[in-house]
């Protein structure tokens, strides 16, 4: 059905609800995502980007509409790994197991891969140790490979969870404020790795971000959520700061 | 800056001292030593399970709490020994509550001043050493009625007290005093010191931060840890029955040497209800105390 | 109506009558303080200042104490192959299919309920029976009702766990199995051990009592001695119990604090 020039695209929402009892995370959303776009989605607390990459990612199923991720239902990925091949998550925090190594925690982006038994071996002895630490170099932690990961900083946890996600190596990165806990040398730095990555690799980035200076910078589409309805979708040099201005003024929550 | 090719494994044998790990080879040491000392030298036979003479005297056993054997109708059916053995549930059950109670009075009364926050530490009334000593001699305490078991207590009160409820509850009373005392103690000094320290910053007497700021938040804790070891003396106090203490467990050990295996059952069956019901009884109070 | 029932003040008088019935349940008729008590009691104290110190004695009570720790330790790894495999089994985390879970997960916990509600002392007497007196009467009978309370305590452990790693693992396309052995065991693992050296120190306490069925270790001594009104002997014992349980006790403390920090 899709010729060449007309690939399938990464995502596909088409009227798309999502409700959580007392509130209306997601109005009805309609959109599209082509492959090897980098996206940025930015608006108050509570606008609902969380739930919007939840429903990208296939973490969550929508109440109305349906989602196809790369052309296809969620219902139709059988096994987790085909699914983490193509889709790749970071949330802000608390994703890493606190207890293990920072090496093993790199390497669970290869465990959708490994067999059970070779998962086992690797709890004890880790395997493929050079993938990960070349993991770690990118994002600049190499020293901390074998420490245990409740001893380093947010920051520094953040960049383990960014290795780990370059060692899933997934076709489309999903990133839920992944520089909220970076100073702004290393926010800036994160942003570059993870657009490089999706520019040279083809990969495709959506992120949701807070810094409108580094959503200008690394990204061409920019999508404004409020109270989760769409407020804007326009590529990055279209967006002005009048309507950033809108969005997050008007109707926020005071804290 | 350091690259990948120069981490060696020998940078990870770096670790300072860890208790955790120490602790578990300990324990892996000492289940080795066990199980060694137990199989070679103290005739233990863990094959003894398996044994069919085992099956035999097990299922014979069982055999005979259901009945078999016994002359004219088992206990079970006689409504006069559901009687009979209910009183005994029911002095049981009483002491229990006793002991509980005197557990709980007692802690209340001297669970503050084994605090460190309030003995030396931030809360305390007065810099006076009287509170250092109280301190120790109130954990001392303490730490004395834990370490003795409930049942070796019982013992030694049975000496110079009559068999009895009355002896049976002051020794869960005593032992349960130790553990309930060093719990409180750990509440109080776990507790958040703002309130306390509000109130006194404005002025309040020792009384008053005592009795807004601190008892407020201890409480509902006590009360907790009041209800969870109600539930272990419940089934302590049968034990306790063993030494002479009266009640299920004094029945148990007499019908047991008797061969009265029935009447075994029965009150075994009462001992099940006992524990059920209040453990049910403590599920619903801790609901209450929220 | 309803909220008096509910209302703190309803329990405390829930509870001030609980105390005055179990007060009142007492038979105080009868002469509490046995006629013939004092005067034992009194030698009983007295003893402190007579410890059997002899070295053959000690000696004897050393290996009490060894025979005390070696049965706990025993019976407490016994606990946990039996806990362990049921804790996973009553948490339900890797049961897939919801018909199976629900059924599953109520019959091990009921499982596990009866094997706690009876006291390791009332199995010991019934393991007298089964198998007579041996090191496996106490061992077992310690196991058992610890498996049951330590294959509680890992399920609800297993359960607590917090969710954004293993959802994070999941996404990365693990099994069930493969999140449970990378994140729900290492994540619960610092709390388990903490309570089971809890339960160490408790199995020791336990083991004392079960002397009273006949079973070797300090708990039997401290009956024969008290038998033969040997108090100084007992006195010895008894410090010897005080000091284990203390050493136990403090190693507990000292290691759960830093696997709580």
């Amino acid at each position: 059905m899709h010729t060449n020039d007309n690939p399938v695209p990464a995502f596909v929402l088409d009227g798309v609800t999502k409700t959580y009892p007392g509130t209306v995370a997601l109005a009805p959303v309609s959109l599209e995502i082509a492959m090897g776009e980098r996206v940025a989605i930015v608006g108050p607390s509570g606008a609902g980007k969380t739930t919007l990459l939840h429903l990208l990612g296939g973490v969550t199923q929508p109440d109305q509409g349906h989602v196809l991720i790369h052309g296809q239902p969620l219902a139709a990925f059988r096994y987790g790994r085909e699914l983490a091949n193509l889709v790749g998550i970071i949330h802000q925090q608390f994703d890493l197991v606190p207890q293990l190594s920072v090496m093993h925690n790199v390497l669970a982006g290869r465990l959708g891969q490994w067999s059970l038994l070779y998962s086992l071996v690797s709890l004890v002895s880790p395997r493929e140790r050079s993938l990960a630490l070349q993991a770690l170099e990118k994002v600049g932690i190499t020293d901390k490979a074998y420490e245990r990961t409740l001893r380093l900083s947010g920051g520094e946890q953040q960049r383990v969870a960014v290795a780990r996600l370059l060692v899933q190596d997934p076709r489309v990165i999903l990133a839920d404020e992944p520089v909220a806990s970076l100073d702004p040398e290393r926010a800036e730095d994160l942003l570059r790795l993870l657009s490089n990555s999706a520019i040279e690799q083809g990969k495709t980035l959506v992120a949701s971000l807070h810094v409108v200076s580094l959503v200008m910078r690394h990204f061409s589409r920019v999508i404004g959520l409020r109270n989760g309805k769409l407020q804007f979708d326009l590529p990055a040099g279209e967006v002005t700061e009048e309507m950033l201005e809108h969005l997050y003024k008007v109707g926020s929550i005071e804290k | 800056m350091n690259k990948g090719a120069e981490i060696t494994p020998l940078t990870r044998l770096k670790r300072p001292f860890s208790l955790t790990t120490f602790s578990l080879a300990a324990f892996l040491a000492l289940a080795i030593a066990s199980w060694s000392f137990i199989i070679f030298l103290d005739n233990g036979d863990i094959l003894v399970l398996f044994s069919t003479d085992t099956w035999v005297r097990v299922t014979d056993f069982i055999g005979k709490l259901a009945g078999e054997g016994t002359e004219g109708r088992i206990a079970l059916f006689q409504l006069e020994e559901w009687a009979r053995t209910g009183k005994l549930a029911y002095d049981t059950l009483a002491m229990s509550i006793l002991a509980i109670s005197f557990a709980g009075v007692g802690v209340l009364l001297t669970f503050l001043p084994a605090a460190s926050n309030i003995a030396f530490g931030e809360l305390a009334p007065s810099r006076s050493p009287v509170w250092r000593v109280l301190f120790f001699t109130i954990r001392g305490v303490y730490m004395f009625t834990r370490a003795i078991p409930d049942l070796i207590w019982a013992m030694l009160i049975i000496f110079f007290l009559s068999p009895g409820i009355l002896a049976g509850a002051l020794a869960l009373g005593l032992h349960n005093y130790g553990i309930l005392g060093k719990l409180s103690a750990e509440i109080v000094e776990d507790m958040d010191p703002r309130p306390a320290r509000a109130l006194r910053a404005a002025g309040a007497g020792n009384f008053q931060m005592l009795a807004y700021g601190i008892m407020p938040q201890v409480l509902p804790k006590f009360f907790t840890y009041l209800l969870y070891r109600w539930e272990v003396v419940i089934r302590t106090t049968v034990v306790v029955g063993f030494v002479g203490a009266g009640g299920l467990g004094r029945e148990f050990r007499l019908a047991l040497s008797w061969f009265h295996y029935d009447e075994v059952a029965l009150l075994l069956v009462w001992y099940l209800l006992l524990v059920i019901a209040v453990d049910l009884l403590c599920a619903y109070l801790r609901r209450l105390a929220r | 109506m309803r909220r008096f029932f509910e209302s703190k003040g309803f329990l405390s008088i829930l509870l001030l009558a609980a105390l005055a019935w179990s007060v009142s349940a007492v038979d105080w008729g009868r002469p509490l303080v046995h006629p013939g008590g004092v005067a034992p009691l009194l030698q009983f104290l007295a003893a402190l200042l007579k410890l059997e110190v002899s070295p053959s004695f000690l000696k004897m009570a050393l290996l009490a104490s060894w025979q005390t720790t070696a049965y706990a330790v025993a019976g407490i790894t016994l606990a946990i192959a039996l806990g362990f495999p049921l804790g996973i089994i009553a948490s339900g985390v890797l049961a897939r299919s919801q018909w199976i879970r629900r059924p599953m997960i109520l019959s091990t916990r009921f499982l596990l309920a009866i094997f706690r509600s009876v006291h390791e002392l009332v199995w010991a007497l019934l393991f007298v029976v089964a198998i007579g007196l041996s090191p496996m009467t106490a061992i077992l009978a310690l196991a058992i009702p610890y498996g049951g309370i330590l294959g509680r305590i890992y399920a609800e452990i297993f359960n607590d766990v917090p969710a954004e790693p293993l959802r994070a693992l999941r996404a990365s396309g693990c099994s069930e199995l493969k999140v449970f052995l990378y994140g729900r065991l290492p994540m619960a693992l610092p709390d388990m051990l903490s309570y089971t050296f809890y339960r160490l120190e408790c199995a020791i306490r336990a083991v004392i009592i079960m002397s009273f069925v006949g079973v070797g270790g300090l708990g039997y001594y401290i009956l024969l001695s008290l038998n033969d009104l040997l108090y100084g002997q007992t006195w010895t014992l008894l410090l010897f119990l005080i000091v284990l349980i203390l050493v136990v006790d403090m190693w507990s403390v000292t290691l759960r604090r830093r696997l709580v920090s």
